[in-house]
């Protein structure tokens, strides 16, 4: 309380109850909320971007996605021995860097959920997930087709495969429970389970090249001599894009779950007040 | 009034929500309680035997199905009997798993059963028994069955050992999903879609303790800690699974 405010007499007397009336000045705000403050600058120049920011990152990701594109198809040399098919290479290992990626966001937000009983990490898991399962089902494809070209099969009981495939049907069985539990909160709960068991495959698949003698490559990344330069800045390339285009996936279904949360509980409000109205 | 609230947020917590209730715990300790609910699920399966021939004709229709989809030829069904074995084993064991809380909910036991001053946990451990109980049983008929339709020598003591263990760890995993998908649409389906990718580790182990007995690697004890897995999970997670089942 400043000194320069006055006292009214039922203050004087130890009367508090009717302070608050409005006659009494606001408090001076702290340096960084004035008018001319860094939280007033920063918020004037965000209105004044032009365009929605969404736009932008879009604009960016169509940019990188044809870049990227440019990269895998053209700017990078043909492989020695595979030829033209060790293009496949760069997008396999970008769904793969995705799927993990995906599921370990599947695992925080369980976990936030579990922990904190906070919604949006319900959210978080449910569409990185999603994200995941169709980034998991696009390397198992892609990885056949490279299969059938450089081994002549489609498909061998691996390790690296096998444990991919469970981890397919661990995520899809993960969905599945979703949908099949009627009640929203415990389907939450038995999903975010799920979801914190089944991560302990991703691990496995990453380290089941180097665990067993495997058919398939061990990563190739990191090892000085097994890739040209060219071909790792296409890589760099193509997982970057693949992470911008997939992060601004898993951005719209989240807004979309967010939106449908919210309008359930207007709906739900609104029963409530129709109850209160007719009793 | 009072009371009534705190009777419905703390009831089935386990025995020291009861006594903080001022609620006295039933007699008989955790280990009674768990073999109390085990022996009432096995005398309503003695009555009816519902869940038992289910499941135990299903596997015997695996077992018929793998020997048409396998041929006549005698050396390739010999190969191919530890295989059809297992499937025969977690197909039916899903099954016979499912309405182990299931059939509870359906008839309002589970409510009593939650609302009782027990610890689930030992709800959990005597529905795995009975569960356990139920596959054995399927086991019994399973094994020589296989054993003469397949010309097969699996009437040994390590493909026993290792099938009991199999067993077991597959009924926990099951029976806790099966808690967890009480009132899922299309509980059937659901129980064993998520239990055979999650219980990946003890296939592999104990189909391999069963089939061609590979010398040096440690099939057994692989399985044997798989299922320790399981059921430490499940008598973990049991909470979680039947939280606001109803």
């Amino acid at each position: 309380m400043r000194e320069s405010a006055p006292l009214y007499f039922w203050e004087r007397i130890g009367v508090r109850a009717f302070q608050g009336d409005g006659r009494r000045p606001a408090p001076t705000p702290p340096p960084w909320r004035t008018a001319t403050g860094p939280a007033a600058i920063l918020s004037r120049r965000r209105r004044k971007l032009p365009i929605h920011w969404g736009v932008l990152v879009d604009t960016l990701t169509a940019l990188a996605v044809l870049v990227a594109l440019y990269a895998i198809f053209i700017g990078s040399p043909a492989e020695r021995v595979q030829g033209d098919v060790f293009r496949i290479f760069y997008v396999h290992v970008a769904l793969a860097w995705l799927a993990y990626a995906a599921f370990a966001l599947v695992f925080v937000g369980s976990v936030a959920y579990l922990w904190r009983a906070w919604p949006g990490g319900d959210m978080l898991a449910r569409a990185a997930a999603e994200l995941g399962v169709l980034c998991t089902t696009l390397v198992l494809m892609t990885g056949a087709l490279w299969g059938r070209a450089v081994w002549g099969v489609w498909w061998t009981w691996d390790a690296r495969l096998t444990t991919t495939l469970v981890l397919w049907f661990l995520y899809v069985g993960y969905l599945m429970a979703r949908s099949a539990i009627v009640a929203p909160e415990r389907a939450a709960r038995v999903a975010a389970v799920v979801g914190i068991a089944a991560f302990v495959d991703v691990p496995i698949v990453q380290l089941s090249v180097s665990w067993w003698r495997t058919l398939h490559p061990a990563p190739s990344v990191g090892r000085p001599d097994a890739l040209a330069p060219a071909m790792l800045v296409t890589l760099a390339l193509t997982v970057a894009a693949a992470t911008l285009f997939s992060g601004r996936l898993l951005s719209l279904r989240l807004a979309h779950l967010r939106a449908r949360a919210e309008l359930e509980d207007l709906v739900r409000r609104a029963a409530e007040l129709e109850d209160g109205w007719s009793t | 009034m009072n009371a009534v609230v705190g009777l419905d947020q703390d009831a089935g917590r386990g025995v020291r929500a009861s006594r903080r209730l001022g609620i006295p715990a039933l007699p008989g300790g955790w280990l009674g309680h768990a073999l109390a609910i085990a022996g009432r699920d096995a005398r309503r399966e003695a009555r009816t035997g519902r869940r038992v021939v289910g499941a135990g004709v299903l596997a015997l229709l695996i077992l018929l199905a793998c020997a048409f989809a396998l041929g006549s030829d005698a050396e390739q069904l010999r190969a191919a009997a530890p295989g059809v074995l297992w499937v025969a084993v977690v197909f039916s064991g899903a099954l016979a798993a499912g309405p182990a809380f299931a059939d509870d909910a359906e008839h309002g036991t589970l409510e009593g059963l939650l609302l009782a001053p027990v610890d689930r946990s030992a709800v959990f451990a005597g529905k795995l028994v009975g569960t356990a109980g139920l596959m054995g049983l399927v086991e019994c008929a399973l094994l020589p069955a296989a054993a003469v339709l397949f010309d097969a020598p699996l009437l040994r003591l390590d493909v026993v050992a290792a099938l009991a263990v199999s067993t077991v760890g597959f009924a926990a995993l099951a029976t806790l999903l099966g808690a967890a998908a009480v009132g899922a649409r299309g509980r059937e389906l659901l129980v064993p879609v998520l239990a055979l990718p999650l219980a990946t580790p003890l296939l592999i182990a104990g189909a391999q303790a069963t089939g061609s007995a590979d010398a040096g690697q440690p099939w057994l004890p692989l399985a044997l800690a798989a299922a320790a897995v399981y059921v430490g999970g499940g008598l973990l997670l049991i909470d979680h699974a039947l939280e606001e089942s109803t």
